[in-house]
């Protein structure tokens, strides 16, 4: 597997602006498939501490680093599709055409306002129950075991 | 020896270094038993993905992101444990039992398999054809500034801006509305009750 990596990226040949259609990579870049690789295992580590921790705050933690994973996922496959066709009602030329529009970059950017977000109202509310059950252990919050 | 040239192993090596780094502080996040260590690995596992994104061409994210959240997220995580710590010291904040075993086989089991699948998938390069149809029809007018990622440049933030603010400006507009309700929201629900309903 890394075999063919390695080949595919780096026996090709170097790519210039000419022979950009022919040419396989345009550098010698890391495949997207790697960070996608690196953003599961991330995702699933985020996940387990989410199951397993007991402290709310330690489980917004690991909410964020399933957040981060899936930032990084965005931003991976933007770099893969970044190109992205400009029809008129977005230009004024008439005709259509490609322009580079990072959109897993600004789909990461309201990921980044909406964790903020959370972060935000989740501290709100481990703060508010601390002050009115006097701990922040999950396991305590029994009030509608009945 | 002498001929062996470490250049294009140079994006291997800044991926490999920042994703083990990034790995190994989400380890600590996730498995250290001390919560404001937790924060602290956190915080690095979030420069870690920062530079991740600088990797991937995406510098004004790795930026903002180590602003916003080693600036802002991580200073709000200290203070909330700050103000809701005291009582529990010495109690174990992580669950280690049978179930956390088979826990963590099946959930890492998962997220391995669906990696791999990942891993092996062929990605259709669509940047590669995009670009040539671009460059066979504009190939007079093209400039290097539409093509950054054929050069292997850092993509503008000027494009950025322009996502924001053509295509996606209904988005943009929601995601301030929703920091505006979460901001007010925290505010009411953050207010000292009032003395008559005092019964909570």
């Amino acid at each position: 597997m890394l075999n063919f990596f390695l080949n595919d990226v780096f026996s090709g040949q170097q790519c210039t602006i000419e022979n950009i259609g022919n040419c396989h990579f345009y550098g010698p870049a890391v495949p997207v498939n790697a960070y996608l690789f690196l953003a599961m295992i991330l995702f699933g580590l985020g996940a387990y501490g989410v199951v397993t921790r007991k402290h709310l705050i330690s489980i917004l933690m690991c909410m964020e680093v399933m957040l981060n994973a899936v930032n990084l996922m965005l931003v991976a496959f933007s770099r893969q599709w970044g190109l992205a066709s400009m029809r008129p009602p977005f230009v004024s030329t008439g005709d259509d055409f490609w322009v580079y529009v990072p959109v897993g970059q600004i789909f990461v950017i309201f990921s980044l306002t909406i964790a903020v977000a959370e972060a935000a109202i989740g501290l709100a509310l481990v703060y508010h129950i601390y002050r009115s059950l006097g701990t922040t252990q999950a396991d305590d919050f029994d009030l509608l075991k009945g | 020896m002498t001929n062996f040239d470490l250049t294009p192993y140079v994006p291997w090596i800044w991926f490999s270094f920042f994703g083990l780094f990034t790995l190994v502080m989400a380890l600590g996040v996730v498995f250290h038993r001390k919560i404001v260590y937790n924060a602290v690995f956190l915080a690095l596992s979030l420069v870690g993905t920062g530079a991740l994104y600088i990797t991937l061409n995406a510098d004004f994210l790795g930026i903002v992101q180590i602003l916003l959240y080693v600036g802002g997220i991580i200073v709000l995580i200290l203070f909330s444990i700050l103000l809701t710590r005291g009582e529990e010291r010495g109690v174990e904040y992580v669950n280690r039992n049978k179930q956390s075993f088979w826990a963590f086989s099946s959930i890492m089991g998962l997220s391995l398999w669906i990696g791999v699948q990942f891993w092996k998938v062929q990605w259709p390069d669509a940047n590669r054809n995009l670009a040539a149809n671009h460059w066979e029809r504009y190939s007079e007018i093209a400039t290097i500034k539409t093509l950054p990622q054929i050069l292997n440049r850092t993509v503008p933030v000027e494009a950025i801006g322009e996502g924001l603010m053509k295509p996606y400006l209904l988005i943009f507009e929601l995601a301030s509305i929703v920091l505006l309700v979460a901001m007010v929201g925290v505010v009411i629900y953050m207010k000292p009750e009032k003395k008559g309903d005092a019964d909570a």
